[in-house]
Parts: structure tokens; sequence; C-alpha cells
């Protein structure tokens, strides 16, 4: 978003922006000197482009993008040292992308698993690396680094403000490419990666290849970069890409704002500026740049385009307020391939066809923690088109059973099958996930700083890995793909009555709502089973009644349904079959009247409760009037 | 190999900065390395600049990296401690920044200075036992650095404070809802973190070199340590900073000092691919 | 009733920001008393609660005393020091730490002025939850929902408290315990505690109290003594706003 809502606004602030940067040189200076380091400044906000991809959007903590940057250049100077064919900008560009990608690659393969912070310090010390390694080997000229311009066949086309408006140009295509990447469907994938991982699994997102995608496509800006950087400046030393190169760029980009598109290009281009202008105080550089992180990190956490971006929500709140749902409707009604997309949802509430699926059945199912068997034998049969209730006392096994069979926990014995598929020999959440088995959690996992409809809609994508990368071109059928998707979140956020919530921040829902929308987003994923872990806790008596209508809705349209919960008047209002656990083993089955009058349960686990409580002043719970002490 | 345990003690030392700040904010403090470095300035500028006596020297060098540590935490890392969810990568850029602030002033203040030997209160001999020689003041760091474990142990898990503490990490706002002053929780922390500081730079201040730009690496190799070790407890940052410092003199005696900092990446990438959690970590039950 | 004993909130807004999500909040309760705060979800229950114990928020007005004390500029901890104990919503307990570990470090305040008193009253908590007392040297965070609800409470009275704030101590916890828990405030009541409790079920919370108020959009809208006829009163308001409702009904109201 180039801070404006229509096609012409961000026409003209694009060009305005294009303008900016190719008029930069009359007033920063345009002797080859002053080029020099304008060419390299915009080098560094190539790298800033791609740092951005994988932290701004992904939120991976990588922190040696100079590594990547570093390989690059060397390996496109090293090839122009060697043969004369690569001694033109576009060989080099492509050399250097080519190794910056295969090296993030190896850096991704080694360090993702262990993510966060540990991530950060290990690439930033591989950032550390780099430099001293090429400093001791010959190939890459070792201290004194290699120069181009000892070569006497090496000329550069185009040189002087032409290679400086090619730079120009590399890096609005770059911004492209980030909006491109932003907007598709990886680029939403890598934001509930950011959210939660638990999140992103339990839609079927897998965070290792997804992070994997982000490494590599964010090598792909800092390559060119690395290309551009040698064949400018015709010179690279380890000097030129120590660590705090990265440093740097990180600077640059919270400065300007990361996650967002422009933020890069602006924080990087001023804090590429200010250090060349603070050249010459030597000393005092290092005292202003710390001074201005410090700062910015604490005033401005969402950098200057963030800033900005809220300075217009305020002044100008209709270029910022999102679409109403009138405007919404009109755009996909208008479009003549999304007309039917609304209803076309309707009807796919569920995975189409297979209607006879067969049940998910549960045998024998057993998991030991230390010493405790948390779930010690347990049969249960989640048939389609029912709702089947799973209740105990606290600790005897429901989140754990619930855990086992979304692969989030391995078995210790028994089986999970659904027809002649095997659950439990699936590896992780993921593939359970893509199975057709969605869930909701305890505690609410929403991305707290995306839409109810953003999150609804991250829900919806069931794109595999191949057609998900044609996402980032935005080809038509990608589009009417998302149309389709959007179309489905409407309507999932409406059968839990959150339609005029579709634009709220997520993490500003009350509590018990919030479990509303996780309900929506396990729907859009159009499962066959969807379990709830106590999705009615924090419900009040209105929306208690809402929930109830989705739950008989979702059985209606085919799901099998299983819920743990602790609301009984509720839930036994719903449920057409009850299992009880206690201790982690099955001590009743049956009808909800059947189980409130056993006096194994009653003693265990119901106690003197009534079940007639409103929030279940349904009429079905007549039979449980006395609850019995 | 007693070289590379007084390496290894430095390095742990730095670990155990990290691990104390850590344990109270669940923020790592980029600047732990140059407040180390700090330490070794004021040493430089105590002994030998103003050629004061040990004892003043070590009083001075304490406070000052302790005051310096607890205006970190009131002025670059407690704004952060308030908020949480998207601002919580700030106070990692709002450390860097302060590290680098750090080096800065300290670059200003020193700058064109010859480097100068700190002088030691031990001799440069050491005991003879058998035909291994033991330096004094290599004996000096890694005996501090058993005092230092030691202490810190008692503290997390005797006293209150110390279990304030990691409650207070783990979360404030319930913290403060049970009587705990989170604010005061992080200040002490820092504090302590910056008394650790000044003890490792005063003790290693005549075997290194007085250099503003020793911090980084002092903040990374303390870094590599915990990874190494295990991130959250004392044990983790003594076992990874033993383990790194012999591991380096190790690299250096038989293969080459050249590339002696391959060492501490492979051995990173070694834990991280047999243990991720590192050396020293329970792993605890996740759950959802 | 802003007489010298007593906690009492007057006319408190808070909020995030310019954003006022608790406008004019009035609450009273005397030791030996439950008083019931219900309303819909959003209504500013939670944030009203967490507001009065100087909490995030930042008051924007009104004055909180505790036993005719003004403690409205107070931090959390020095409210607890002052005797006032909120269990907030979603069990935040020390999860990495150990049932014994968490219990002892509520007696946080008190570890100077009572120390040998503690391990007595750990004790004594394990007498209230006896369940406790078996996973005493376990992990908080491996406990069910219901246990971790108990240790929460543990907890907050570890600090010798006068007043208790619950909010929402049934949710997600098993019918059985719920009683439990609640019958366990009920004794504390007996012993001279004042409690505020928020429950999502009126019934319940009406059957446990002696008063009620009820909040909506941030505001105090009704009050009164827990009656079995209060409920006829208070369920439109519950009910009422929020639109869709399909069958909207008159529970029966239960004693």
């Amino acid at each position: 978003m180039l801070l404006c809502k229509t096609r012409w606004g961000r026409l003209v602030t694009t060009l305005i922006w294009l303008a900016i940067g190719l008029a930069l040189p009359v007033v920063y200076g345009n002797g080859v000197e002053k080029l020099g380091q304008l060419d390299y400044i915009l080098s560094l906000v190539m790298v800033g482009i791609g740092l951005n991809i994988v932290l701004g959007f992904a939120g991976q903590i990588f922190l040696g993008p100079s590594a990547l940057f570093a390989a690059g250049g060397y390996a496109s100077a090293v090839a122009a040292t060697h043969y004369t064919s690569a001694q033109n900008i576009y060989a080099m560009c492509l050399i250097s992308v080519v190794v910056s990608v295969i090296l993030a690659a190896v850096i991704a393969a080694l360090t993702l698993r262990v993510g966060g912070f540990y991530l950060g310090m290990v690439t930033l010390f591989i950032a550390l690396v780099i430099p001293v390694v090429a400093g001791q080997w010959s190939l890459t000229g070792g201290q004194s680094g290699l120069s181009l311009l000892t070569i006497l066949t090496f000329t550069q086309k185009p040189s002087g403000y032409a290679l400086y408006v090619v730079g120009v140009g590399i890096v609005a295509v770059m911004a492209g490419f980030a909006w491109a990447v932003r907007s598709s469907r990886l680029g939403r994938r890598f934001g509930s990666i950011m959210a939660s991982e638990d999140l992103a699994t339990s839609i079927g997102v897998a965070p290792y290849w997804t992070k994997l995608a982000s490494f590599l496509l964010a090598a792909i800006p800092i390559g060119i970069a690395g290309g551009y950087y040698v064949y400018s400046q015709q010179f690279i030393s380890p000097d030129s890409v120590t660590v705090q190169t990265s440093i740097y760029i990180l600077a640059g980009l919270v400065v300007g704002g990361a996650g967002t598109i422009l933020g890069p290009i602006v924080g990087v281009a001023l804090v590429g500026i200010a250090i060349e202008l603070l050249n010459s105080f030597n000393q005092y550089e290092g005292l202003v740049y710390g001074a201005v992180l410090i700062l910015v990190a604490i005033l401005m956490p969402t950098g200057i385009m963030g800033v900005l971006r809220d300075l217009l929500a305020r002044f100008r709140p209709s270029a910022m307020a999102p679409p109403s749902l009138e405007e919404l409707a009109a755009k996909m009604g208008g479009d003549t391939a999304g007309g039917t997309d609304a209803a076309d949802a309707l009807a796919q509430r569920v995975a189409p066809a297979e209607t006879d699926t067969p049940p998910l059945v549960v045998m024998g199912a057993r998991r030991r923690f230390g010493g405790v068997m948390a779930v010690d034998g347990v049969d249960l049969t989640v048939e389609r088109g029912r709702i089947h209730a799973l209740v105990g006392p606290n600790g005897s096994g429901k989140t754990t059973l619930l855990n086992l069979i979304t692969g989030y926990y391995s078995l210790d014995g028994g089986s999970i099958t659904v027809g002649d598929k095997r659950l439990d020999t699936l590896k992780g959440t993921v593939p359970v996930s893509r199975m057709g088995i969605a869930r909701t959690f305890q505690t609410p996992k929403l991305n707290q700083f995306e839409t109810a409809l953003g999150n609804v809609f991250a829900g919806a994508d069931r794109t595999s890995l191949g057609p998900l990368l044609g996402t980032l071109f935005h080809t038509p059928r990608a589009r009417r793909d998302d149309r389709k998707a959007m179309a489905a979140s409407f309507v999932a956020l409406g059968d839990v009555g959150l339609v005029t919530n579709a634009f709220d921040m997520a993490g500003l829902i009350p509590h018990g709502t919030q479990r509303l929308l996780e309900i929506a987003r396990a729907m859009a994923l159009r499962p066959m089973f969807v379990l709830l872990d106590e999705p009615a806790a924090g419900l009040s008596p209105a929306e208690a009644e809402v929930f109830k209508d989705a739950v008989r809705m979702m059985a209606r349209a085919g799901l099998g349904v299983l819920i743990v919960e602790h609301n009984l008047p509720i839930v036994f209002d719903i449920a057409d079959e009850v299992t009880v656990l206690d201790e982690g083993q099955v001590i009743a089955t049956g009808t909800p009247a059947e189980v409130s009058r056993d006096p194994v349960v009653v003693r265990v686990y119901i106690g003197r409760q009534r079940l007639d409580r409103p929030g279940g002043e349904g009429s079905s719970t007549a039979t449980l009037a006395p609850g019995a002490t | 190999m007693v070289a590379g345990l007084a390496i290894g003690a430095i390095y742990g030392l730095v670990g155990i900065g990290y691990t104390v700040v850590f344990n109270a904010t669940r923020v790592f403090n980029l600047a732990q390395g140059d407040l180390v470095m700090v330490g070794v300035m004021g040493s430089y500028l105590t002994l030998v600049v103003w050629k004061l006596p040990w004892v003043a020297a070590l009083v001075i060098v304490l406070a000052g990296v302790a005051a310096i540590a607890a205006a970190e935490e009131r002025f670059v890392v407690r704004p952060f401690l308030k908020k949480s969810g998207a601002a919580s990568f700030g106070w990692f850029i709002a450390t860097l920044g302060f590290s680098a602030v750090l080096e800065a002033v300290v670059a200003i203040l020193f700058g064109h200075r010859p480097i100068v030997a700190i002088p030691s209160p031990l001799s440069l001999s050491g005991l003879h036992i058998g035909s291994v020689q033991l330096g004094y003041r290599d004996l000096l760091v890694i005996g501090t650095f058993v005092v230092v474990i030691v202490i810190l142990d008692l503290f997390y898990s005797k006293s209150w404070l110390g279990q304030a503490m990691r409650g207070t990490a783990e979360d404030r706002e319930a913290a403060s809802l049970r009587g705990i002053n989170p604010i005061s929780m992080s200040r002490t922390a820092f504090i302590m973190a910056g008394l650790v500081a000044a003890i490792a730079g005063f003790v290693i201040a005549p075997i290194t070199f007085s250099d503003p730009n020793i911090g980084l690496s002092f903040t990374l190799k303390g870094f590599l340590a915990l990874a190494i070790g295990g991130f959250g407890s004392i044990r983790g940052a003594v076992v990874g900073g033993l383990t790194l410092g012999v591991c380096e003199q190790l690299f250096d005696a038989y293969v080459s000092s050249n590339y002696e900092i391959l060492v501490g990446l492979i051995l990173v990438l070694l834990v991280l691919t047999i243990r991720p959690e590192g050396l020293f970590r329970s792993t605890v039950a996740r759950t959802v | 009733m802003t007489g010298a004993t007593g906690f009492s909130i007057d006319g408190l807004t808070a909020g995030y920001g310019r954003v006022k999500v608790v406008t004019d909040f009035t609450l009273t309760v005397a030791p030996g008393e439950v008083v019931a705060l219900v309303g819909r979800n959003g209504a500013g229950k939670s944030t009203a609660l967490a507001a009065a114990v100087g909490l995030r928020f930042g008051q924007a007005g009104g004055r909180v005393t505790i036993d005719g004390t003004d403690v409205s500029q107070e931090t959390p901890n020095a409210i607890v020091v002052a005797g006032v104990s909120l269990v907030p919503e979603g069990r935040r307990i020390f999860r990495d730490m150990t049932v014994l570990e968490n219990l002892r470090l509520g007696a946080f305040t008190r570890r100077r002025t009572s120390r040998r008193e503690i391990p007595g009253d750990i004790e004594q908590v394990y007498e209230l939850f006896p369940v406790l007392s078996r996973y005493s040297g376990k992990v908080a965070g491996a406990l069910s929902g219901g246990q971790q609800q108990m240790v929460a409470i543990g907890q907050a009275l570890m600090s010798k408290p006068t007043y208790l704030l619950l909010d929402e101590p049934a949710s997600g916890v098993a019918p059985i315990l719920v009683d439990e828990i609640y019958d366990t405030i009920d004794r504390l009541v007996a012993d001279g505690l004042g409690v505020v409790l928020v429950d999502q079920s009126v019934e319940r919370a009406l059957e446990r109290s002696s008063r009620y108020y009820v909040m909506d959009n941030g505001s105090m809208v009704l009050s009164g003594d827990s009656t079995a006829s209060a409920i006829d009163q208070i369920n439109p308001i519950l009910l009422g706003t929020l639109g869709s409702v399909p069958t909207p009904s008159t529970p029966q109201g239960s004693g």
C-alpha cells in the first residue's frame, strides 16, 4: 500500500516517489564520488527490501543480511575477475543472486529449527564470520579485497547517472516485488507464522517450509544488491561487508518501518545518507546512530511509514477506512467472474461431495507424561453430521486427547483413523489439518494485528506449495481464488454473527467473542471434522445462543463436531452423544440424558450442579432437569 | 588449557550477565559485552590514568558500571517492558543502539591513546605443577568465575528476590498483582548484571586489550556460550563458556588461529543439530 | 457507602489511550460480603477491576479507597500490600514454576513481616484445595485448567487479602470443581473476606452473592440485592442489546 486507496492515487504517489529517487543527486551532489555513494546507498536499500521480507513480513529475526550480500558480491567479483563474459551488470547480478539464494538455503536449513532470538544471534554471528574468512582466503583477495579497476577489460556500461537510474529502477521493481509477496497467499502465511506457529500449523501452514520460502525470497533482492554493489563500486573487501553493515540496514528498516513496502526504502536511504554525511565526524557517528536507534525504537515503534499511516488515518479517515460491506459486495458482484462466488461459498460450506466419509475413530489411545497415564486406552467415534461432547474433570485427559488427534502429541499406543487413513502416523499437526481436521484453542490464538476477516481468510487458504508460488504473480486464477476465499470467509463470519466485526482488529475483540472468531476460522478451512477446545468459556448468554446455532449448523452441513467443554447446560443442549473421561479413561458414554443420570459421572464430575441454568434454556434440556445430588 | 579455561570463564561471565537480565525481563541485553568493555576501560582509567589503589579502583568500577546498567534499564529497556506484542522486538533495537552509544562514548573519551597493558596485582608468572604452567592471572579469572557462579546459584535457589524475578520475567502483570514490584525487579537485575560485567572487566583487564571495539565480540561470544550451554540457566552459561573457550584454544594450537572465529559457529551448529535447546535445558512439556 | 471500612470504587474511568472502555464505574464491597459483577462480554468488567487495582490502563479519573485510605494513584503491588488481591481472568499464574513456588511467591509481600507463618499458610491452601498438595512439586503450566485456577486463587490468598476480586473463576472449570471453589470462597467469606465476583452465569453469581452490580457499555447500569427475582431485571440487559438472539426466553430463576 502506497498510502493511498484509489488506483489513480497510487499511480501518482508511485510517480512522486520515483521522481524523488531520480532527483536525489541534484540535492545530494552528482559528482563521481557522490554518485558512487548514492549507488552504495541504493545497494543497501535493496538489501533492506530483502531483509524486510523475512523480518517484516514473516517475523523471522534474521540479522545477517550482510552475509548474503557479501557472498553474492564476492561471487560476482570473483567471476568478473576470471571471466570476461561475467563483466556486465546482468551476469554479475545473476551470479550474485544464485550464490546468495544458495547461502540463504544453507543458513535456513541449519538455523530455522530454533527460530526466535536464537536465529537472530546465530545469523548475526555468521555475518561476523564471513568477512573474517574472506580476509584470509586468497580467492577473495584477502584483506585487500578484489578490485575490478585493475582488470583492463572491465568497463562500466551503464555508468555515472545512468547507472544510478538503473539502480533506482531496480529498487522500484523490488518494491513491486515486495508488494506482490505481501499481498499474495504466501505473504498472508508469513503473517500467520509471525502471529503464532501453533496457529499456523492448525490451519495447515507448515512453519518450516514457509519460513524457508521467506529466506529464499529475501535472498533475491539481497543477491541483486551484491551484484549491483560490486558493479558500481568496482571493488569489494572484508571492510565493505562487516557485521556493521547488517546492523545499519536493520536500523534503517526499523527507522523506516518494518513490514511496510516503503519503510525499508525510506529508512535505509536515510540511514545511509546520514552515515555518509557523518563520516567526517568519525567518532560521533556511532553516538548519533545509537541514539537514533534507541529513540526510534521507543518513540516510533512502527517507523516513519507507520507514523505517516497513523497520521493519515487521523486526518483523512476516509482514505484509510476499510471498505464498507456494501462497497465490498458491489466489488464482488460487479466483477463478472466473482458474481457467483458468494453463492458458491455458501454451497460449499463443507468439503464438497464425500458426504459418506467414514467417521473419525480413536481406538485404544494411550499417552504417558512422565509417570502419569494422561490418556489411558480411550475409544471414541466422531460421526459426520453429529455433535460429540467430550467432558470430564479437570486433568482427565480431554485436551491431551485433542492434541493427540491433531498430531500435536504422538501416541504411545492405539490408533486414530478416518476410514482407512491413519492420522496418528502422520508427522505433526500440518498433515492432520490438511486431512480436513480443524481445531480451536482453549486460549484463542489469533493474529492480533490482523482484522477478523483477515484471520478467517488466512484459514480459508488451502493452496499447496506449487500454486502458492503462482500467487506471487497475482495470476487471474489466483485472484479469482482470492475472491472465492474472501466470500467464504464472509460466510463463515456470518455464521458466528460477526459480520459487523469483519474489519475490527482481532486483538481488540472481547475475549469470548474471539472464540467465535476462531470457530469461523476453523470453518473456513472447510474441514470434515472440527474439534472445539472449551469454545463456550467466556461467552455471554446471547453469544452462547449464537454459538449453539453455529455448532448445530456445522453438524447439519455434515461436519463431525467434537467439543470439549465444561459448560454443561450449553454442551448437553446441543450434543448428540457424550463421552466422559476420568483419569484418562472413558467412564461413561451415551446421550446427554443418560450420562447426566449416571451415578459415577455425577459423583466425579457433575456434582450437585443443576443443568437447567440459563445458557441452556433450550427445550431439549427438559429431561435433564433434576440434576441429582 | 588453563588459558582456554580463563577465556571460557570470560565468555561464561558475559553469558551469566545475559542470563541474569533474561531471567527477570526476557530481554537479551545486547550491550552486556559493552558493559564488560566499560569495566575494562574503567580499570584502565582508575589504575593507569588515576593511579588509584586496587580496592578503590574496584569499587569505582563496580559502582560505575552498575550505574550505567541501571540507566540502561530505566531509559532504554523499561519502555518496552510495559508493552507487549508488536513492540516485543523493540528492546532488541534499543539495546543494540545503547551498545553503539557506549562504544562511541568510550572511543571519544579514550580515542587517541596507545593501547597500554593494564597492571595486575599478580605477577606474570604462575604456579608450576609438573610441566604445566598455571598463570596467576588466568587463575584469578577462573577463581572469580567460580565465586560468581556460587553466589548466583544460591541467589536463584534460595532467595525470594530470585524467585520473584523469575515470576516477573514470565508475566510482569501477574507479578505485580501478587505484590511484586516489576520495576524494581528489572532494575535490580540490570544492576546485578552490571556488577557481574564490572567484575569481569576488572579481572580480565590485565589479560586483554583495552580497546573500545572488543564489546561486540564479547556480546557475541557470550551469546554463543549460552547457545551452546542453554538459555536461562547459570549452569548453561558456565558449561557453554568453558566449552567455547577451551575449544578455541585447542583449535588455535592444532589447526590455525586465523580461523578461530569459526570454532564458535561450528560448535553452535553442532549443538543446534543434536540438541536444539542447548546442552543444559530441560524440555518442558508444551501445552496449547 | 464510602465509609471507613470496605473496598470502594467511586466514579472510575479507564481505557486504552483515548478510547474509554469504562466510564463512571462505582462499586463497594464490605468485609464478609460477596458482591456479584455481571454484564455482557466487552461490557468492561475486567478492565474496570484491573484499573481499580492500578493495572495498565492508568485511571483517567475516579477514586479507589481501601478501608478509607485513598489508593487511586497506587501501583498494583502497593494495592496488594494494602489488602486487595485480584485474580485476573485467564489463570495468570507462573506456568514455568512449580505449584509450591507459585504459592510461596504469592506471599512475597509478607516475606519480611511474617516469614515464619508462610509454610503454615501454604498448608492451609492445600487444605482448601487438597488436589494441589498432590502436585506440589509439579510445574504449574502442566496442570489442567481447573487446577491452574485453584493455584491462581490460592496464590492470591497467600498475600492474606482483606478483599478478593475474582474475574471469572468458573471459566473452563469442571462443574464439580466449580462447586468446590465456590464453597471454599464461602468459607473464606464467613471468616471475613470481602469478595467481588465476576461470573458469566448470572444465576450462579446471584446464588453466591448478597448484592449485585450490572455493567453495560462500560458503565454501571443496575445494582441491587441478590434476590431470586433480580434475574428478571438483569437478563433483559444481558440479552437485549446483542441483536440476533434467536429464541428470546425468560429463564426460570433457580435458588
